[in-house]
């Protein structure tokens, strides 16, 4: 198992590196605007405006764009060079492939979240005084988790399209589709309807998936 | 058996994909059709109380070309209620339902320290903080100091358990500003049933009487739902007739064109919005009228409407103050969870208290209301207007395609919006996407037969007519491929019956999780069976293999 999450790993490298830099270039963003309001606010009160757009709206597109590519990329990949089929040959299990294929998109996700994640909480604590900070945590966790399940979701479903032959046809489906899911988030925002909704999203399309992948003929 | 259970998950699984990526577009679409709708007959458009009864003696001179008017509107932004994206900004909600932070200047003007008041659930008390920036020129911090903790039974500098707890729920008086000293904060701790008055300054907590059974207090002073889709209350001014001689040093100094100002109240100050007319010159006669001002007593908003008036000073109700306005259709109680936005503002002239004035959207953003009291609670007056969107230009073609639109939602969740239309929060209804409260056919069975249940379902269920035909239409269709590809009677049935309750989502379903098998053609009847099976499924042939039988010859080696 720990081979094929390492051989998945090395297969997307590409990914990752674009998803750290992401990480990066957002982080820098927010700080930059963090410590430009606090030279010129007075007030304890409110977070930096750029801060709040950029965590409440630009992180969940580009994560959630990011994460469908992904799990595209991984199956199209795969169907395209026919990797399971050679993996199949060896000792392990297609169920142990999807498992270790699903680790690793996982992965890109928290490369881009933990980061900005601890640099938020990070930045909140300096810049912020309790309990002021306090108040502001209840809501930043649930953006987190929301978007978290946002990324998970486009991801799954980038799995599922991944697998259809036909590059057009793949991509317009996986756009049009993370498109719905992210104006899902408009309409729900970051509250418990929306992370119900987008659980039952992921357990469906894994489900979908594994049947899909489990069954096909390699 | 475990194909069969894998099947159920893969149709379950694809299903509500379905359905969710059905109703996703369909919801964007009927917000088109709904902003559109609401953007043409709203705008510029206002229900006021005219006259206002603040200055009755004014209004009843003979020359008074125009009478005083309280008017409300329908804002823009409407389109976007409910959007829960829009919901969710820390400062509306959390922060503001348990906080309150104000700012005291020194009296020299060069320090400005901001005060923190917050409930802290994991105390039980409300605590109070300084918040000041030290440091040096760029490299300022904020500072946290001089904690003050208050309970039921007091303040004091630490946590002690001899203050108490509050319990909750908590309702914290809003939007306290104080510019020469710390003010009071006003507290309901909905468990015990009291009000508490807490004075940091005093290190003293006064506490009130407890409330009977039949009072349920929802907001304290600043009272306001979803401000953003309640349009502010307008206070217009009397007018009269110029005389000959006004007329003519007007149009000498002015023109032809009058500029006058009216107020505005907004929720963070009273600004002027300057009107532009032509026309004769009138002359105001009104006094200077204030909105928002401070008032001897505190108002309190109560769940069924009522606002009353609280004793700043005994924590004791003094009187009524007048009620929240019911937008028609008036058909059952109305409780402020019933209704979409509100907000209540007092008005003033010359120091004196001239009354409130309220305004109220209903759940389905469909009517404006507005009521004017005096300071005694009397009622002056009171105005509503529903929207008739067939008067509106394009109007009848929206409301058709929003009516097709939601049509296309399965019949099932139809009828669910229906008979749960009730329980949602009328914000929640306007993000719903898969039971739609606020559709046309629950708001048509609902305003058609106010009391008479067994009409307002039959009103119902010809609403949805057209998403019932369509799946009628699509389980026959169902049906007649189900038989071509040679599903079981039982899977047969189960499909049917789904495809009658989601309609159009579950006909996808059926489709994305057909087997996909390449029938062939049966040597006995004719018509395409499938090679999987070992009998053809219309006529039970057998499949017919001659090759297979074995030669009556042998061959015998000599």
């Amino acid at each position: 198992m720990f081979t094929l999450i390492k051989r998945e790993i090395e297969q997307n490298i590409i990914l990752f590196a674009i998803a750290a830099l992401y990480a990066a270039i957002f982080i820098g963003t927010i700080v930059v605007s963090v410590i430009e309001r606090q030279a010129h606010s007075s007030s304890p009160m409110g977070i930096s405006n750029t801060m709040m757009l950029a965590l409440v709206f630009y992180l969940p597109l580009t994560l959630s764009l990011l994460s469908a590519i992904t799990g595209l990329v991984q199956m199209y990949t795969d169907r395209d060079k026919k990797l399971s089929a050679f993996l199949s040959t060896l000792a392990t299990t297609r169920i142990h492939i999807l498992l270790a294929r699903i680790f690793t998109g996982v992965l890109t996700i928290l490369t881009v979240l933990l980061p900005v994640v601890a640099a938020s909480a990070i930045l909140l604590q300096l810049f912020h005084p309790a309990p002021v900070s306090g108040i502001y945590t209840a809501f930043f966790m649930r953006v987190f988790a929301v978007t978290f399940l946002l990324a998970l979701a486009c991801y799954c479903i980038g799995l599922q399209i991944g697998w259809n032959r036909g590059i057009v046809i793949t991509i317009t489906t996986a756009l049009f589709l993370t498109i719905a899911l992210f104006s899902l988030l408009i309409i729900k925002g970051f509250g418990l309807e929306g992370c119900l909704i987008l659980a039952v999203i992921i357990v469906a399309s894994l489900a979908r998936t594994w049947r899909k992948f489990i069954s096909t003929s390699l | 058996m475990k194909s069969s259970s894998n099947y159920i998950i893969n149709v379950l699984a694809v299903g509500f994909l379905a359905l969710l990526f059905l109703s996703v577009p369909l919801f964007w679409a009927c917000k088109l059709c709904q902003g559109t709708l609401y953007a043409v007959e709203w705008h510029y458009q206002s229900v006021e109380v005219r006259p206002s009864g603040f200055v009755p003696e004014l209004d009843s001179e003979p020359n008074t070309v125009s009478q005083s008017a309280i008017a409300t509107y329908m804002p823009n932004e409407i389109i976007l209620i409910g959007l829960g994206l829009l919901q969710n900004d820390p400062l509306s909600s959390e922060l503001y339902k348990t906080a309150s932070y104000y700012a005291i200047r020194d009296p020299n003007n060069k320090i400005r320290t901001w005060h923190l008041v917050y409930f802290d659930k994991n105390l039980g008390l409300v605590v109070h903080c300084d918040l000041a920036k030290t440091g040096r020129a760029g490299k300022r911090k904020w500072h946290k100091s001089e904690y003050l903790y208050a309970g039921p039974e007091g303040v004091a500098d630490t946590a002690e358990k001899t203050l108490g707890r509050f319990a909750g729920p908590l309702i914290l008086q809003r939007g306290s500003t104080a510019r020469f000293g710390p003010s009071s904060v006003l507290i309901f701790d909905g468990k015990v049933r009291r009000f508490f008055k807490i004075q940091f300054d005093r290190a003293s907590v006064i506490k009130g009487p407890e409330l009977g059974k039949d009072y349920h207090p929802v907001q304290i002073n600043s009272l306001r739902k979803n401000r953003e889709f309640c349009g502010g209350i307008r206070w217009q001014q009397p007018y009269r007739q110029a005389t000959p001689q006004e007329q003519e040093e007007w149009e000498k100094e002015q023109g032809r064109v009058e500029i006058y100002y009216d107020y505005e109240p907004s929720y963070r100050s009273t600004r002027y919005s300057p009107i532009r007319r032509r026309g004769p010159h009138n002359v105001n006669i009104g006094p200077d009228v204030k909105a928002y001002g401070q008032l001897e007593d505190i108002l309190v908003l109560d769940k069924s409407c009522r606002i009353r008036r609280l004793d700043a000073e005994t924590l004791e109700f003094v009187g009524s103050a007048g009620s929240l306005p019911v937008p028609p259709p008036k058909l059952h109680p109305v409780t402020t969870d019933g209704l979409l936005a509100y907000t209540v503002a007092p008005f003033f002239a010359d120091g004196r208290e001239l009354g409130i004035a309220c305004s109220s959207v209903s759940s389905d953003a469909s009517a404006l209301a507005v009521s004017v009291f005096d300071p005694n609670g009397k009622p002056l007056g009171s105005n509503a207007k529903v929207r008739n969107p067939l008067d509106s230009p394009g109007g009848p073609g929206l409301i058709v395609t929003k009516f097709l639109l939601e049509n296309l939602h399965p019949p099932v969740l139809a009828l669910a919006g229906y008979f749960t239309r009730s329980s949602f929060e009328p914000s929640a209804g306007h993000r719903a996407l898969f039971i739609l409260p606020n559709a046309l056919a629950p708001t048509a069975a609902r305003n058609t037969y106010a009391d008479d249940i067994g009409m307002r379902i039959w009103i119902e269920l010809l609403m949805i007519l057209p998403s019932i035909i369509l799946s009628l239409l699509l389980t026959w269709h169902l049906r007649t491929n189900a038989t071509t590809v040679g599903l079981s009677q039982k899977a047969k049935f189960y499909w049917t019956i789904g495809t009658i309750a989601f309609g159009l989502p579950a006909y996808i379903t059926y489709r994305l999780t057909l087997p996909k098998i390449k029938l062939v053609t049966c040597a006995s009847c004719g018509k395409a069976r499938r090679p999987d099976m070992e009998k053809c499924h219309r006529c039970g042939g057998k499949w017919h293999a001659p090759e297979l039988t074995p030669p009556a010859w042998r061959v015998i080696a000599e």
